[in-house]
């Protein structure tokens, strides 16, 4: 349930950040937002984080999970406070290659548990592959969003929205397959480690 | 940074063209591996899985034949020995009744009383078959003793015995099991080994108890019990497979560095009265 809620979050973060910064673009006030876009790289990695950390059973692998996590929030706080304003490629950047790691880590950690049922039958394998394809197809773009110009930009940008709309529907799958297991009478499932679904 | 400004706007557009495609191939390439990986390990435990309840299917039915073949003893024991006996006994009480010479009537009466006690013995033979009073009354040391002794007496074979660890009894269900478990193991070396001698030790290390029989015959390895353990054949392995895992021992057949003897090797551990089934 944990998990979904943190999604359900998420996606309502997602949506008002880019609501909001777009209605500031179009204002003409572009420091205000950047400064909504570089809080939702907070508010994104967060939650990703939170999510991947909930669910890795490794003690150790969670301790350095957090440890990241805290150099990472400083990094951005630096970053913030050094310079104005601006798109922060180098937090982005940052914040795809430590979810994309927690990601790889969560699935092998997961591929290393003997079970009987498939992991596309866990609700957790579609929000984990949804996060990952969204990161890894926008990687590049983040990555060189800053050095961009504003036109250029704005025609790349299409890579971001088709990566969101691949990531939003894998998160779509993993609410129906948690539909569905609730509907399934076969109990057998329970004994899996995703117990909180 | 550095590569970000080195990059100029010309090479932007490929940098970002092939590196998305190239990431987006490798995440998708990275989820396919594990629904793969994963669908194979799944096929394999559960390919483990059936052939583990083949096994135990086996096993069963080694252990439903074996207490129908043991019935069909009993019965055949019954009717063939102690029915005859009684028949005759009822016989000569009857011509007793008809026949009124004294001399007559007391040979008939003792003749039955012979016979009356023939069929007790017979009965009692068959009830320390089923249950032997030795390892009732004394436990394993007294009753593989017991058993070892008759084999060494009746002169075919030197047999031989030593507990040098068994201070402390085993529950009474452990006890049976093992006995039943030495009891086929020296039947299968008297039947089939062509051995000269057997011997037997007892050993106590750490939790576990250790049961190890030597012979100079013809025996198995672990490899042919193995083999035999699979196959429709060899009910009496069978038998002492399935009880070994009631008390979650295990059996190791192998010749010694020698190439002179075989050893059977039988690890029980010592394990709470609880776990074990109560229908031995």
């Amino acid at each position: 349930m944990k998990s979904f809620f943190i999604i359900t979050s998420y996606s309502i973060a997602s949506f008002a950040s880019d609501q909001i910064s777009g209605w500031l673009f179009v204002i003409d006030r572009s420091s205000a937002a950047y400064s909504v876009q570089n809080a939702f790289t907070l508010i994104e990695y967060s939650l990703f984080a939170l999510l991947i950390y909930l669910e890795i059973h490794n003690k150790r692998v969670k301790k350095i999970v957090l440890f990241l996590s805290f150099s990472f929030y400083c990094t951005c706080i630096y970053n913030y406070i050094s310079s104005p304003p601006h798109f922060d490629s180098l937090n982005v950047t940052l914040e795809s290659i430590l979810i994309i790691a927690y990601c790889i880590y969560f699935f092998f950690e997961q591929i290393n548990i003997p079970r009987i049922t498939f992991i596309y039958a866990f609700p957790q394998f579609w929000i984990t592959a949804g996060i990952l394809i969204y990161l890894a197809s926008t990687f590049f773009l983040f990555m060189q969003a800053d050095s961009l110009t504003r036109e250029a930009r704005r025609g790349y940008w299409i890579i971001a929205i088709l990566s969101q709309i691949i990531r939003n529907v894998l998160f779509i799958i993993a609410f129906l397959t948690k539909k569905h297991k609730e509907n399934s009478l076969d109990k057998f499932d329970n004994q899996s480690i995703y117990t909180e679904f | 940074m550095i590569f970000l400004q080195t990059v100029n706007t010309t090479g932007v557009s490929g940098v970002l063209f092939f590196g998305t495609i190239g990431m987006l191939v490798l995440t998708i390439g990275l989820i396919v591996f594990i629904i793969f990986h994963q669908r194979k390990v799944i096929r394999y435990q559960m390919q483990l899985q059936h052939m583990e309840q083949e096994q135990q299917k086996m096993l069963l039915n080694a252990s439903i034949r074996l207490q129908e073949e043991e019935r069909q003893r009993i019965a055949a024991d019954l009717h063939d020995d102690a029915g005859p006996l009684l028949a005759t006994a009822r016989l000569y009480l009857n011509e007793n009744l008809v026949n009124l010479d004294k001399t007559t009537q007391l040979q008939s009466i003792y003749n039955a009383k012979q016979i009356i006690d023939d069929t007790i013995q017979l009965i009692r033979n068959i009830s320390h078959s089923l249950m032997p009073p030795t390892l009732k009354n004394f436990g394993l040391e007294s009753a593989v003793n017991d058993l070892f002794q008759k084999i060494s007496g009746s002169g075919s074979m030197n047999a031989s015995c030593r507990f040098h660890d068994y201070r402390e009894r085993l529950h009474a269900d452990q006890e049976l099991i093992i006995f039943r478990v030495i009891q086929e193991l020296v039947n299968n070396i008297l039947k089939h080994s062509n051995a000269s001698f057997i011997h037997l030790t007892q050993n106590l290390s750490g939790n576990k108890l250790y049961i190890r029989l030597h012979h100079d015959g013809r025996g198995i390895t672990q490899a042919d019990f193995d083999k035999l353990n699979k196959s429709n054949v060899g009910l009496g392995l069978k038998n002492i497979q399935s009880r070994l895992k009631l008390l979650h021992g295990r059996i190791y057949f192998e010749k010694d560095i020698s190439q002179t003897y075989y050893k059977v090797t039988i690890e029980i551990p010592r394990i709470e009265e609880e776990t074990i089934a109560p229908q031995i």
